[in-house]
């Protein structure tokens, strides 16, 4: 009976997995997003999460931290990436690897992994050498890379496109579940296999070695572990009481060389191996989580009430925030995630309706081809501002041309480096008409970054919707070609290489 | 029982490594075949995409019996996990600590000891030259413009990975081996200490920490650093780039 007791009572999750399942479904809120297969673009995506968590998880309510500063330090030419340095600092000051140990998802994802019964590669010398291998990615991947390729003015997350396996499960892989975006597949390439494949590795990995990923090759984790020693929350050990036994370290499974030292996630998982109960978990000189065999019934009993209350209000929190991002609002027709942003798109745009109204929007041409934005349909009339030069960009001065129109933007790596492209086409077909639209979505001065090139293509500013009448949301680049009659023959997000291009328009211009 | 579970584990850790060569496999071989010469109509211009859902569809549908009898492996090896009683085996301590613990109990480190110490340093001290000397060279590489014949990623990442990436694995090699000579060395070092004599050494004196001034002076740099974020615009950044998604930084592309 107590043999039968026991086996329950390790079935029972954890205090430490509860934590970690409720960051993941906070973290990830936007349950409508994996139904709708679209990502949430409201004001908390301000917000950077502590953990490991891709902000194009169709769930995510913020920020991920990483893809945070890369994309800051990218823009570094630009802005000084203050705020997401102060963030990490705030985050690695109060918590540290804590948020490796409890808040983040992808490490969650790992001890799942790794729970599958394998033969498991124990820690030893030659794994506490390796675990340095993810600063080296860190200082190459995130700082580096960015920087310097910042300095050519060609925004370059480098972790994000090359190696995160968070991104391309939480992210791409996401995405692509859903239905909806079945024709996202179409713009897979080289980049998805390899990062594919770095995916499968690295869950294959962590079957077999704990928590491998955080271990070897996370720069988020090798981030917070600059500042062990200085976290407020985290195991923390009375030298006092300490004997050197080391039993903390061997019973360990990350490659700790003391308790608390930068490899320690501080998961609590020595707490009850120290026989003197020199191990907390503690806030401050406050105990969060203590040896309970060691520790007076009074003190066990206001751990727990303290427990309960933090119980309580964070429950009240996941409930408030799963209510706020999943319940509609407003009017049924207008996107539910009515974004803070001034200037933001709205998808009951008139524009998107097809409706006529406002000065930069012109009545379509009666026509027996609808309006619209598939393949087949006439592209929506419209007049937006150029860059440059004075004077708008008109879609109907343009009838009896082929048309290319680009979206993009500065801070998006695949649209900066198809430009050059779009230039290219321009100057071997001059009889084109060729614009390229900035999203409305603005983080650069657009003319002082182009002042950088020699492009001669037009460029000019979505300031009325257009990348939504043409069926666009949030990803870019997208590409839409039209016909000298301007039906749209072409119509695709994802980058375009010159030979694309050219066999889409060099037919039209033989007709 | 116990015996069951051995076997069940080594099934599962080869069919693990099973399901993961296959799903690369599969993976690569989309790639070959999307592009192969005859999803070509001109140079660059594919007729099928090399990726679609029916492709996916169809390969999964291939790979279903070998992905099922996988989880349903898996599932099988939890529950046994979760019945059988754990092995219970006393941990070893890391020899460092048995080493710091044996120097607490010695009345005064033996000079054999020190000379073991003094080793490790030198171990150490050859490690870090030889780190020193892979991070000189491959910074040299680097820092050279004309090491770089493009500077189109692709191209940078393929020559760092020829030219950078020997230096750096030299250097964790230089780590590993200075590791595991450093723990041979520990292991001396803790025979040598078993048989020295015990005493109480003298108490560590009592130094007045200084993270707590460091924490304050960080906070408050935290706190500047967040507010100048937000009036310089880095917030707005964050936001920027979170609602819209750069294809090629999740892998779409």
């Amino acid at each position: 009976m107590a043999e039968l007791r026991e086996k329950l009572r390790r079935l029972v999750p954890t205090r430490r997995r509860l934590i970690q399942l409720y960051a993941a479904l906070l973290y990830n809120a936007n349950l409508k997003g994996y139904i709708q297969g679209e990502i949430y673009t409201g004001g908390t995506k301000a917000m950077c999460l502590p953990g490991l968590n891709c902000y194009s998880c169709p769930g995510a309510v913020g920020a991920c931290p990483l893809g945070a500063l890369q994309n800051a330090l990218a823009s570094s030419g630009s802005r000084a990436p203050y705020y997401v340095l102060g963030i990490l600092l705030l985050f690695g000051l109060t918590l540290g690897r804590t948020i490796c140990g409890f808040l983040c998802p992808f490490g969650l994802l790992q001890e799942l992994l790794h729970k599958i019964p394998t033969p498991k590669l124990k820690k030893g010398r030659i794994t506490r050498v390796l675990s340095y291998l993810k600063y080296v990615i860190l200082a190459v991947f995130v700082v580096i890379v960015p920087l310097w390729y910042a300095l050519q003015k060609y925004p370059l997350p480098a972790f994000c496109k090359y190696i995160c396996p968070a991104g391309t499960f939480e992210g791409a892989v996401g995405l692509l579940a859903n239905p909806v975006n079945g024709e996202k597949f179409s713009m897979l390439g080289i980049l998805f296999t390899r990062k594919f494949v770095i995916l499968v590795l690295v869950a294959a990995a962590c079957v077999f070695i704990y928590r491998g990923f955080c271990r070897f090759l996370c720069p988020l984790g090798a981030i917070y572990g600059l500042f062990s020693g200085l976290n407020v929350v985290g195991v923390k050990v009375d030298s006092a009481k300490c004997t050197h036994c080391g039993k903390c370290v061997a019973c360990c499974r990350m490659d700790v060389r003391h308790v608390g030292d930068h490899e320690c996630i501080h998961c609590g998982g020595c707490v009850d191996a120290c026989p003197t109960g020199a191990i907390a978990i503690k806030a401050g000189k406050v105990v969060l989580m203590g040896n309970e065999a060691k520790s007076s019934t009074e003190e066990r009993r206001v751990r727990a009430r303290r427990s309960r209350v933090a119980w309580a209000v964070a429950l009240a929190v996941l409930a408030a925030a799963l209510l706020y991002f999943n319940l509609p609002r407003g009017d049924a027709a207008q996107s539910p995630d009515q974004s803070p942003i001034s200037g933001s798109v709205e998808q009951d745009t008139p524009l998107a309706n097809g409706d006529g109204g406002g000065a930069a929007i012109n009545e379509p041409v009666p026509d027996d081809v609808p309006v619209g934005s598939e393949v087949g349909m006439r592209g929506p009339d419209f007049t937006i501002p150029l860059y440059e030069e004075d004077g708008n960009f008109h879609l109907a001065d343009t009838a009896g041309q082929v048309t290319v129109i680009n979206f993009w933007a500065t801070w998006c790596t695949p649209c900066v480096a198809e430009l050059p492209h779009f230039q290219r086409l321009h100057g071997t077909y001059p009889d084109i008409a060729l614009v390229a639209i900035h999203s409305d979505l603005v983080t650069d001065d657009v003319e002082e970054y182009l002042s950088g090139f020699d492009y001669t293509i037009p460029f000019a500013l979505d300031d009325s919707g257009v990348i939504t009448a043409y069926g666009g949301s949030t990803m870019l680049p997208q590409t839409i070609v039209l016909d000298q009659n301007g039906v749209i023959v072409y119509n695709k997000v994802g980058s375009v290489t010159y030979e694309l291009l050219e066999s889409l328009v060099a037919p039209l211009l033989e007709e | 029982m116990q015996r069951a579970l051995r076997v069940l584990r080594t099934l599962l850790a080869a069919a693990t490594a099973a399901v993961c060569l296959l799903l690369v496999w599969q993976v690569v071989d989309i790639y070959r075949v999307g592009n192969l010469p005859e999803n070509f109509s001109a140079p660059g211009v594919r007729i099928q995409p090399v990726w679609s859902r029916e492709i996916v569809g169809a390969r999964l549908s291939a790979m279903a019996p070998a992905l099922l009898g996988y989880l349903a492996l898996a599932a099988a090896g939890l529950v046994c996990e979760a019945v059988s009683t754990p092995e219970k085996g006393n941990i070893p301590a890391a020899p460092e600590d048995t080493l710091a613990m044996l120097r607490s109990r010695v009345a005064e480190v033996p000079d054999v000891a020190k000379a073991e110490q003094r080793r490790r340093r030198s171990i150490w001290l050859a490690a870090a030259g030889v780190c020193a000397v892979c991070i000189l060279f491959a910074a040299s590489y680097l820092l050279r413009r004309e090491s770089f014949t493009s500077l189109e990623l692709e191209s940078v990442m393929g020559q760092m990975l020829l030219h950078v990436g020997p230096w750096v694995a030299l250097g964790f090699l230089a780590a590993c081996t200075a590791s595991v000579c450093a723990g041979w060395s520990v292991r001396r070092e803790i025979s040598i200490l078993k048989a020295a004599p015990k005493g109480s050494p003298a108490a560590p004196v009592a130094r007045k920490s200084p993270v707590p001034i460091l924490r304050a002076v960080l906070y408050a740099a935290a706190i500047a650093l967040v507010a100048a974020g937000v009036v310089n615009g880095g917030l707005w950044d964050v936001l920027v780039k979170a609602v819209n998604i750069c294809t090629e930084c999740i892998g779409l592309g």
